[in-house]
């Protein structure tokens, strides 16, 4: 794991066919202090992944010369980078399918440059960690202590069926990164080959009624459309996370 | 009733085999009528009694005319009658034919053999004693050969009418009496036998001689016909007797044995020229038919050649004129009466009583103008030409020397010419509307299409801008730059939704079903939703255990959106909106409901349309007026229907989206 130092400034590499777009991003990256470099097309990417060794790589799907989807088992195979794809609002299973190949998380444009910057912490974080170094997570008034399987929320340990605890652990163990429906169930119900998304949907439900304040309007388990769950760290602010490594 | 209809089928696909193998036998299985009609007045009651028979047999019906020698001497008046029960029986929805045969009862068999037909109507003969004595009653022989049509083919006989005279012994129905030259010719040749009869009866014997005046007499019968044969005959034996039978020099017969001589040579007369006027009337007969048959060929395939409409009424004037030598011209309705649309040789204008008869002929589908039965004061008769959707025109004919345009025997042909004219016609018609199908079809893909890459074209500078606009106010904050990205997104708004209203015309949603919780669709579209409803509070009421339901969660989303955006436009101010999820026993119903001015009485599905706002409100809306389109089309796609409402207290408008039965998931079984 590469050490974390005030002097390094971390790299991210913006791979996108539109200079708008990449200056854009620079721009945004710039303003909190991130290192960029760009690529206009996949052959430039992947030389540069290769040159330049960045920590993050935002991927926009729709490139000229190859297909994004194509690229994000290269990237994956070619560079421990942490893999970000970029794509329109519609493109339900295209995030699906970049997820389940591999990709970190993704972003949907027209995209908030907050949103972008929080989901590149997010995967910072989770590079650094993700070797099981989260040992406990907090959402809210929610605990997650991975460590010991415990659950509490507001002090009080909150009693949850294995399921229930499997589906929480799955989020928790990247705190802020989509995880897709898919990838909760191949954890949760391991033998089944066919996964019924309704068997996930009730649990959620009753995990939100035992861990929101209020399940109607959710704030620690956030769905997104169509793809899978985020779990909502820290007190919902901005850059409220509140993480504890396993030393 | 089915089972008949189903052998009707199989028969038309059989009628065809049995024609392209030539099988003999009978087939039948569905009902099927022929009706044989004479040349007699009567004959229209015939057709009307098997009109009726083949409506309550639900059969297909022929009216058949069988065209024997005796047709060929039928007065104008009775050949005008036969057009009209044809012409009548085709109206009636019968087919018609005309079947030359040698006799009634052999064309009649032979033909119902052909269409295998179950049913023949035929009428008994309003005829003198005499003609029946003469020619033979077709009925009797009809019924008494009834066994030659197969067995199962039933006979009725109605009063008032004879499916048409036969003429068995052809003999005593002698033929006209032919030109002078014939008879000279026949005088001539007599002569020159007797000549020869002369210088060679040292030679041969008495008996031997007679034979000679055979070949004038078989000649003369032969091609002149049966009353020059007989004159052949006649002079034949007479000659025969004055030059050679003793006493020569006299027409006495001294040995009895002479006379049958006398009587052999008339006889011979008679039968050859029986056998051979047989023979002539049938080519006769298949020589017109032919004739007629290449005239029709010919024209069907003038017609097929037209590729336009106007090409068409020309070819049909320019046929139509050239096989009956008369000028033609072609009118179409308009509104402001027929209107001249081809005409051969070129004609201008039509005077008054003209287009009064053309007017007539369109409204009543019936002939008028000289030669009918009506406005006869018109140099023109029109015909009006059917097809499939009524009556398309006139065709109307004339003479140079404003004599009747047609001769009633000519009616039939022109009655079939007509009949392809107007297949041509409707297959014309059907070709263009193909190709406007197409060119609509084309049209859309193409107006889609454009729409489409003008709004991924419009969306791509858009979200590039709204992220930028965001970027800058976060550096350096300013009214202006909110501004600009308030507009930016309303912007992307309205691309989005032309987006989407092209998906749902193209009927190109492809739809991802999946089980959704509706509290997880409403978080969704009301944390997207912040913007157009700040201001509003939103008051999420769901029954907490409300089931699952099936739906596309990008669509679905886009519906709430739209829903709550179009509540955040019209809401009054500092109202809460309310989303509110019931369990129906048949149904789920999510509704977003509003307090404002609601809508409009009587609106309450128009406001669905494409392009309809709200009206009766002086507040400006911004809108497009497509969201609630889109959340109709969207809904319906998934199965979900839609509907508007007003509330009373507090006013406001409701929006309810309804989730049938087969959409919502039963609850699980608890798995733990």
């Amino acid at each position: 794991m590469r050490e974390l130092g005030m002097t390094t400034r971390h790299k991210v590499l913006i791979i996108d066919d539109e200079l708008q777009i990449r200056r854009l991003i620079h721009a945004a990256l710039a303003r909190a202090d991130y290192a960029t470099v760009e690529a206009g097309n996949a052959r430039e990417a992947l030389a540069k992944l290769r040159e330049e060794k960045p920590d993050i790589s935002l991927l926009d799907l729709g490139l000229p010369d190859r297909d994004g989807l194509e690229l994000v088992p290269l990237i994956k195979q070619h560079s421990d980078t942490c893999l970000i794809v970029i794509s329109a609002r519609d493109a339900t299973e295209q995030k699906v399918a970049a997820l389940d190949l591999g990709a970190d998380d993704y972003l949907t444009k027209p995209f908030d440059t907050d949103e972008l910057l929080a989901r590149v912490r997010v995967a910072l974080r989770n590079r650094m960690t993700r070797d099981g170094g989260v040992s406990a997570v907090r959402a809210g008034d929610v605990t997650i202590d991975l460590m010991a399987r415990i659950v509490t929320r507001g002090g009080q340990e909150v009693h949850l069926t294995p399921k229930e605890y499997g589906v929480l652990a799955q989020l928790a163990k990247f705190p802020g990164r989509v995880i897709t429906h898919q990838q909760i169930m191949a954890q949760v119900w391991p033998h089944e080959h066919e996964h019924h998304v309704e068997y996930l949907r009730v649990l959620v439900r009753t995990l939100r009624q035992k861990l929101e304040d209020d399940p109607q309007q959710p704030r620690i388990i956030v769905n997104e459309l169509g793809i899978g769950y985020r779990l909502r760290e820290g007190d919902g602010g901005e850059g409220g996370s509140n993480l504890h490594l396993r030393s | 009733m089915a089972l008949r209809r189903a052998a009707q089928a199989v028969d038309a696909q059989m009628l065809d085999y049995v024609r392209a193998h030539a099988l003999a036998g009978s087939f039948a299985a569905g009902e099927r009528i022929v009706v044989a009609i004479s040349e007699l007045p009567s004959a229209q009651g015939l057709v009307r009694a098997a009109k009726r028979l083949a409506d309550a047999l639900k059969a297909p019906w022929t009216a058949v005319h069988i065209e024997t020698r005796r047709s060929l001497q039928f007065t104008a008046e009775e050949r005008a009658h036969l057009a009209d029960t044809m012409a009548l029986a085709s109206r009636l929805g019968a087919t018609t034919a005309t079947i030359p045969a040698p006799g009634v009862v052999e064309g009649l068999r032979q033909y119902a053999a052909d269409a295998r037909a179950t049913q023949i109507v035929i009428g008994k003969a309003a005829r003198s004693w005499w003609f029946e004595l003469r020619h033979g009653s077709v009925v009797d022989r009809l019924v008494r050969d009834s066994d030659g049509f197969g067995g199962d083919v039933a006979i009725h006989v109605l009063p008032g009418d004879d499916g048409a005279r036969v003429h068995g012994a052809a003999a005593a129905h002698a033929g006209p009496w032919g030109k002078p030259a014939d008879y000279i010719w026949s005088t001539l040749m007599i002569a020159l036998m007797t000549a020869i009869g002369r210088l060679a009866v040292e030679t041969i014997a008495l008996g031997n001689i007679a034979l000679l005046y055979l070949v004038p007499v078989m000649f003369a019968a032969a091609s002149f016909g049966l009353r020059a044969g007989l004159f052949a005959g006649l002079l034949s034996s007479l000659a025969y007797n004055f030059f050679f039978l003793p006493p020569t020099g006299t027409l006495t017969v001294a040995n009895p044995e002479n006379v049958i001589s006398i009587l052999i040579l008339l006889g011979v007369a008679i039968v050859t020229s029986q056998f051979a006027a047989r023979v002539r009337a049938q080519a006769d007969l298949a020589h017109g038919s032919a004739r007629q048959n290449a005239a029709l060929a010919g024209f069907s395939r003038q017609l097929t050649a037209a590729a336009s409409q106007d090409e068409l009424m020309h070819a049909i004037c320019g046929e139509v004129g050239r096989l009956f030598d008369v000028r033609t011209v072609l009118l179409l309705p308009s509104p402001d009466g027929p209107q001249l649309r081809a005409a051969v040789p070129p004609e201008d204008r039509l005077e008054q009583i003209e287009k009064a008869a053309a007017q007539w002929a369109m409204d009543n589908e019936q002939p008028a103008g000289r030669g009918s039965s009506t406005l006869t004061a018109s140099d023109w008769l029109f015909h009006p030409l059917r097809t499939t959707r009524g009556v398309l025109g006139v065709l109307g004919l004339a003479r140079e020397d404003a004599a009747e345009p047609l001769r009633s025997d000519q009616v039939p042909l022109l009655m079939s010419l007509l009949d392809q004219a107007s297949i041509a016609f409707d297959r014309l018609a059907l070709e263009e509307e193909m190709l406007d199908a197409r060119q609509i079809r084309e049209r859309d893909r193409l107006r889609s299409a454009l729409l489409s890459s003008v709004s991924h074209d419009l969306r791509t500078p858009l979200t590039t801008i709204i992220s930028a606009v965001h970027e800058l106010r976060r550096q350096h904050p300013s009214d202006l730059a909110d501004t600009v990205e308030a507009e930016a997104q309303r912007l992307a708004r309205f691309v989005a939704n032309l987006l989407d209203m092209v998906r749902v015309e193209a009927g190109a949603l492809a739809l991802k079903v999946e089980p959704i919780d509706l509290f997880d669709a409403v978080a969704g579209a009301v944390h997207d939703t912040r913007q157009p409803l700040a201001g509003h509070e939103v008051r999420v009421d769901i029954l907490p255990d409300i089931p699952l339901v099936r739906a596309d969660p990008t669509l679905l989303h886009h519906i709430l959106i739209n829903l709550l955006d179009n509540a955040g436009r019209y809401a009054d101010p500092d109202t809460p909106v309310t989303i509110r999820g019931r369990r129906l026993p048949d149904a789920i119903t999510l509704s977003v409901i509003d307090e404002g001015p609601g809508i409009p009485a009587g609106s309450e599905t128009r406001v669905f349309d494409t392009f309809t706002r709200m009206e009766g409100s002086d507040r400006a809306k911004h809108g497009t007026g497509l969201g609630l389109a889109i959340v109709k089309g969207f809904a319906e796609a998934m199965g979900l229907s839609v509907s508007a409402a007003n509330h009373s207290d507090p006013l406001g408008a409701c929006f309810i989206l309804r989730f049938p039965q087969a959409l919502i998931l039963s609850p699980l079984p608890d798995e733990d």
